[in-house]
């Protein structure tokens, strides 16, 4: 086999070559993003809690490089949803790497459980309902559910029924401090759009405007609910609430 | 004609080398996935997905570069001999329509093997290559391409199926290689066998024709 490449040929092979490496390495260059797209609202029974309010959970994750954000957009794209990106902080890819949104969703159920008040005078009772919870819960990741699993518990505690038979359809988001504090969650725009999407009456949010600037960076959750303007649902109700009690007082005042 | 395909020859032959390179690296990291899941989910899986891309598009290019160079062949047997047996368009239809290649493809290589040996005995010995590794090319192409097939629909993912894959990925890319070889081979013993009737005639004597 003769393979004497001539000076053409060898330019044809180079750039033939270039092809496949220049594409691999524009699709492998990294991009730290993550992503957010609408998901579903879930009754908070379904962590086995006796209430009648919703958690809402959005879908998304983080991408890489150009190719995993190319695949995220592709699957996005094929079944006709739309899909957030925006860039990540070297403290959010932290976070992120080290897993920490379970950590803190363990965190969440406990200050829950404290801030609600739970069998506060039997330890066993709200120990086991910790577990349940955690068990129950193993599907979904993140912290964001804090506030609504405390109204729910306090439901369950209380007998009282804040959607009133059904008439209202009360969903929310944010975590759940130690000291009863809500605080603030990432994917509002598409929990929001979420929650219309659903049919949901009233929708509670962490009132995070004058703390959120101390821990994180853009902007808060209250600014970005207060720009969102609504589509789907537009006599949904918008809430935010600073604490667990603010939010509990809200709601026993519902007519 | 002769420069086109040798040139179309160069370029694929660079490229079967690629693809046999970054195939058997496939089948190193899948090794490395079936060893240990947790290492591999940690340290390899980017750069597996990363060399899965570049093999992609260097297949892509791989199979434009051996349609083309097959086409070049065929025309050139075809100018070789009026009655060689497929033309070019012919030799590409029977390897690219679903169904008609599961035999087409072998009568691509098949014919042109016959044909080697019915030409002279100075090509005899190229035939029998090219007729000795078109088993080996023909299934592991099959299989190879009924395996891929599978991973991509299976709902199920399964690190022995991957494993059966990639490892006759390599094993095609080889087969590629060794049929390319053999088909240049055979196409150069050709022309020197032309090239030595072109001489004879020169000389005065009679040219057997061709069949």
């Amino acid at each position: 086999m003769n393979l004497k490449f001539t000076k053409k040929e060898k330019w044809v092979v180079a750039g033939l070559l270039a092809i496949p490496t220049l594409v691999t390495l524009l699709l492998g260059y990294p991009r730290y993003e993550s992503f957010y797209a609408t998901g579903d609202i879930v009754p908070i029974q379904d962590l086995g809690i006796d209430g009648n309010v919703y958690f809402t959970y959005i879908e998304g994750g983080v991408t890489n490089n150009n190719l995993e954000k190319f695949l995220v957009q592709m699957e996005y794209f094929g079944n006709d949803r739309p899909v957030r990106f925006q860039p990540m902080t070297p403290a959010e890819r932290e976070w992120e790497e080290e897993e920490m949104g379970d950590v803190y969703k363990e965190v969440v159920i406990s200050n829950a459980l404290e801030a609600s008040g739970y069998s506060e005078e039997i330890d066993s009772s709200q120990d086991e309902k910790y577990s349940r919870i955690l068990d129950q819960a193993a599907e979904y990741h993140g912290d964001s559910f804090g506030l609504m699993v405390a109204i729910g518990l306090v439901e369950e505690e209380t007998g009282i029924d804040f959607s009133q038979g059904g008439k209202y359809k009360i969903a929310g988001t944010g975590t759940m401090e130690f000291d009863g504090t809500v605080g603030s969650i990432d994917g509002i725009k598409e929990k929001l759009l979420t929650a219309e999407e659903h049919g949901v009456t009233h929708f509670l949010l962490p009132k995070d405007e004058e703390v959120y600037s101390l821990y994180y960076e853009g902007e808060s959750n209250q600014k970005e609910a207060e720009q969102y303007k609504l589509t789907v649902n537009p006599n949904m109700k918008i809430v935010p609430v600073e604490t667990l009690d603010e939010a509990l007082e809200y709601l026993s005042n519902l007519p | 004609m002769q420069d086109r395909a040798d040139s179309w020859g160069k370029y694929l032959f660079v490229f079967l080398i690629v693809g046999l390179a970054s195939s058997t690296v496939s089948f190193l990291l899948s090794l490395v996935e079936a060893w240990d899941e947790e290492f591999y989910l940690d340290f390899i899986l980017r750069i597996d997905i990363l060399v899965g891309v570049f093999t992609m598009i260097s297949a892509v290019i791989t199979t434009i570069l051996f349609l083309g160079w097959i086409f070049l062949v065929h025309k050139e047997y075809n100018e070789i001999s009026a009655n060689y047996p497929i033309t070019p368009g012919g030799a590409l239809c029977r390897i690219l329509i679903p169904f008609y290649n599961i035999f087409g493809l072998w009568t691509v290589y098949s014919n042109m093997s016959r044909f080697l040996i019915q030409l002279d005995a100075s090509t005899v010995r190229h035939a029998v290559r090219l007729r000795t590794f078109i088993p080996f090319y023909y299934f592991s192409h099959m299989i190879y391409s009924f395996l891929n097939r599978k991973l991509l629909m299976d709902e199920e993912y399964s690190i022995s199926l991957l494993l059966w894959t990639t490892g006759f990925e390599v094993l095609v890319s080889l087969f590629y290689l060794v049929m390319f070889v053999a088909v240049t081979s055979g196409l150069k013993a050709v022309r020197e066998y032309q090239q030595q009737q072109r001489a004879l005639v020169e000389e005065g004597e009679a040219i057997p024709e061709v069949t």
